[in-house]
Order: C-alpha cells, then structure tokens, then sequence
C-alpha cells in the first residue's frame, strides 16, 4: 500500500498528469463528506455554514483533482475545510461558540453531563485549538498531519494541543463543575 | 553551676531539649522532688516539643520524570497517542503504581471528545457526473491508419489477384502475346468445335426464352454490319475480314473494365481482343452458372445481371461467322466495398499531396490498381 501510494506520488509529481477520475472523487464524497461536515459543524456550531463550507471544499478537490492523488484527498479536504472555516470565522465574526444550535441538528448536543462539560470546556478554546483537538480525537490525526493540514510546524501543534488538554482539564476539575 | 531557684527554667528548657548530661538530667529530677510545685512547670515545657508525623509524602506529578521527560508530558502524549510503545510500557506502570499519576491520568482521559456520528445529508450535491470523451493518442490514431491502409492494401491485393486468376488465361494483347487467329470458317479449329458443341447443349435448355432475350440482343448486335455500335456504350466490335473477332473501346472508362479485367494496364485504348477458344471455354463456364442465356440461331446471349461475378459481359455469337464477341458492360460491374475504400483513399491522397495517381493507388514505389 504505501510502495503503490509512493509510485502515484512520484507518478504524479513527475507527469503531472494524474487525474483524479470521476469514480474516485464521487468515492471521496461517499467517505469523507460525514468527517468533514462534523468537523465544521463541531467548530462552527452553525449547521449552514458548515453546509457551504463542505460544499466549497469539495468544489476545490474536485478543481484541483489533477494535483491531488486519491490517498492524500483526506486529507487535502481538511486542509481545504481548516483554511476556508478559519476564513469564514474571521470574515464573519462568529468566535463565539454558540450555545444555541439548529433545531434539526439536535445530534450535535451532547446526552450526558460529561459530554456537556467538555462542550462547555470547548468552547472556552480558541478556534485553532478546537480545530487541533477535533482534528486529534475525531480523526485521529498524527501531530505531524495535522501540522500539514493546519500549516503549523509540529512543535506549534504539540504545544497548542497539550495547552488545550490542560485548559479542558482545567475547567472539568473546577469545584463547581465537579458533579 | 547547680540547679536552684534562680536558674531552674534555663535547667528545664536544657532538660526539654534534651541538651544535658546524664547526671545534669538526675540533678533536675532530684530537685523536682525537692520542689514539687515546680513539676507542673516542667511538664509545660515539655508540651511544647512537637513529634514527627507519621504520613508519607508522596511527590506531585509534576517532579516525577520519566527519561527527563515529565510524567505530564507522557500522559499528554499518552492520550494523543504519540508515544513509542517502549514509552507507552513505562508511562502504564506508572500509571499503576502512582496514585497521583493515575489520578491525573483518569482526568486527562475526560477531555478527549467522543466520536460522535454526524452524517451530511446533501451529498448528492456533491456528487459530480461528467460525460467521458475518449481521445485517443496520436501514435494510436496513427496505428489505426496503418492498420485501416493495409486492410485496404490487403483487400486490393485480393481483389487484383481473383481478378488475374479469373480472367488472366484469356489477358492477351497485340504487343503481348499474339492472338490466335481462328481460322473461320475455312479451317475447323478446336475452338470453332467448342463453341459449337456448347451451343448445341444449350440449344435446347435456352430455347423458351430465345424470344426474350432477341430483343436484347439486337440492340447490341447488327446482323448487317461488320462493325457493331452501341450508342450509349460507345462500345465498337469490329469483325476482321478473315473471321478474327475482335472489339474495339473508344472510351477510357471502357479500356479501364478491359484493362482490369485482363489483369493489364499497360493497354492501349486501340485494344484489339481476339476471343480464344480457352477464353471461350472460360466465359461458357461462367455462363453455365447463370442459366439466363438466350440462343437465336447462332447467336448466344448470355445476361449476367445477377450474377455475382463482379464483371458483367455480353457474349454474341454472329451468325455468319461463328465468331464470339465479348462486351464488357461497364454500368454492370459491381462496386466492392474494398474497391471503394481504396477510391477514398486515393481521392484524400490526391487532394492532400496533389499528386494525380490517375486509376492507381502509389504508395512509395508499389502501385496498386484501384478497379
């Protein structure tokens, strides 16, 4: 897998001719709209947003599907996802985490009081270190993905990361959120 | 210095302290004894003297280092799962033998965010469906040339070659090879013997549609003249004094049937063909398989419309001379698909190079006839 994944990689940069097929982005849509779209949603906490976001994501993989080999389209989407979401919220304003969401996205509200705690605790993060939590415990990727997809070095991402770790560790362990 | 009852409080503190002799310690007993009101003095200050405790002290996670790396470190990285798996060993048993360790360690584990299941329902606008337009390369667009010239070239060559096989035994030409004059009607030869034996077969099969087939044949044979005209073929059958047959094609596309027929470009337009008894014999045998054959007399008119000899022809006998005359009717011979691909191909080739192959297809220093 990895050797075929390095011979399209080297096919692709040599030629510069590989093209992602139809078939191949419509399979991507299929995997990764879901992660993509929870990622958005989780961050922004605004199901429309998220919506044109995913949307305009796709619209570039699908652009620049010359350039991207299948293996990597993941995340190249996220990469996409990160920039256009940090765009939007800085064009837009919406920093704050909102506390109410759309009524057809119930799903994003958490059921138990841990859940809600953590929710609470994350919107006490920065955008980038949700963004960097998110990118850990939802997709599981490794420090040196996420600094590919964030455009932070590895070194920023661990950092960044582990301070969001103890911030939420921080607000669990208050008196008045211990239950 | 003794002990008495200006100095017994520095005595007693010293006592307390536990900073005399032995015998300094009986001194102060004794003098206790002597003066028991001060007793209650001394065990003030021996109140006053504070005992170790008995807990343990048990270190912050903070100054617990694994490898100079600090343990909170490693859980961090525990729980984003970056550690080696020989890291991964020594940060567990940690995690069991320290209670802070795994305190702290239950706690980190509550911020990690669970997997929730989220699905985007608008995929269907995100799928894409294109139409697919194949294009070829240029070396396959050139291989498919190659390889449709060469069916051609393939074709042609078959073509030419049933062609000659067919009709080459009776290709003959003045410059060639010289005809065989049949000695008519003086000398009997094998030929005059052959066309008249085959005529006598058929005389009776051919008889019931001799009325027919008269009409036909008049309009291309005058029983009266020696030279036979046809005003819409331009066809001219000349008959030579001493009984020789021969026909005569004034136009191009005329000598172009004949030159394809005898397998022989090189023809001048005043042909002169002799019909010779093998050639007889041939064009009988053609005849036999198409029944539609008219007999009047001498004069034998085979029609060869339907058949599927490519090459339609009129074979006359004259009466008075028993002598046989082929006509190719050029507006009868069936086009091949073959033929005509090699017509295209020649006309694209002549546009293009503008070069005129005339009835030939040049392809470097191999010709190949067209019709």
């Amino acid at each position: 897998m990895l050797i075929r994944i390095r011979i399209r990689k080297r096919l692709a940069g040599k030629f510069h001719n590989y093209q992602m097929t139809e078939r191949e982005y419509n399979d991507c849509v299929s995997k990764y709209a879901d992660n993509v779209y929870r990622y958005l949603l989780k961050n922004l906490r605004h199901s429309e947003d998220a919506k044109d976001i995913v949307q305009g994501s796709f619209e570039k993989l699908w652009i620049n599907r010359e350039k991207v080999i299948v293996e990597t389209a993941k995340s190249y989407l996220f990469t996409i996802a990160y920039h256009l979401m940090i765009d939007h919220t800085r064009k837009h304003k919406r920093m704050q985490y909102r506390e109410v969401i759309d009524e057809g996205h119930a799903v994003t509200q958490s059921n138990t009081s841990t859940q809600r705690l953590l929710d609470e605790a994350l919107s006490r993060l920065n955008e980038i270190q949700r963004s960097l939590i998110l990118l850990k415990d939802y997709e599981g990727y490794k420090y040196d993905e996420i600094a590919e997809i964030t455009g932070l070095n590895e070194s920023q991402v661990k950092v960044y990361l582990h301070r969001a770790r103890l911030q939420l560790r921080a607000y669990i362990v208050k008196p008045e959120n211990v239950i | 210095m003794s002990i008495n009852l200006h100095n017994y409080e520095t005595w007693f503190l010293m006592y307390t302290d536990n900073e005399l002799s032995a015998s300094e310690r009986l001194a102060v007993e004794s003098f206790v004894e002597q003066h028991p009101e001060l007793k209650s003095e001394l065990d003030a200050f021996s109140m006053l003297v504070l005992t170790p405790d008995a807990e343990v002290y048990e270190p912050s996670t903070e100054l617990i280092k694994i490898d100079g790396q600090q343990v909170e470190t490693l859980l961090l990285k525990h729980l984003d799962n970056e550690l080696t798996e020989a890291e991964k060993v020594s940060v567990n048993r940690l995690i069991a033998e320290q209670k802070a360790v795994a305190d702290e360690w239950m706690i980190l584990q509550q911020t990690k965010v669970p997997v929730e299941e989220i699905v985007f329902e608008h995929k269907a606008s995100l799928y894409k469906h294109t139409t697919r337009v194949f294009r070829l390369p240029n070396y396959a667009k050139l291989a498919i040339a190659a390889i449709l010239i060469g069916v051609g070239i393939f074709f042609g060559l078959q073509l030419n070659t049933r062609n000659a096989e067919t009709v080459s035994p009776i290709a003959s030409t003045p410059d060639q090879a010289s005809p065989v004059v049949v000695e008519n009607p003086n000398a009997e030869n094998e030929a005059h013997e052959y066309n008249q034996t085959n005529m006598d077969d058929s005389k009776d099969e051919n008889l019931a549609i001799v009325e027919k087939q008269q009409q036909l044949s008049n309009s291309y044979v005058s029983s009266k003249d020696d030279v036979i005209t046809s005003p819409e073929k331009n066809i001219t059958n000349i008959h030579s004094t001493d009984g020789v047959v021969q026909h005569k094609v004034k136009e191009e596309k005329h000598l172009e049937n004949f030159n394809n027929t005898h397998g022989n470009k090189n023809m001048s337009p005043d042909v002169t063909h002799t019909v010779q008894p093998l050639e007889r014999k041939l064009i009988n045998e053609l005849i036999e398989v198409e029944p539609v054959v008219s007999y009047a007399g001498n004069t034998l008119t085979p029609t060869v419309k339907e058949r599927k000899n490519p090459y339609a022809f009129t074979l006359e006998n004259n009466q008075d001379t028993d002598n046989a005359v082929l006509i190719v009717e050029d507006d009868k011979v069936e086009k091949t698909k073959a033929a005509g691909l090699l017509r295209k191909v020649k006309r694209v080739i002549e546009r293009k190079t503008n070069i005129n192959t005339k009835e030939s297809l040049l392809i470097g220093s191999f010709e190949i006839a067209i019709r």
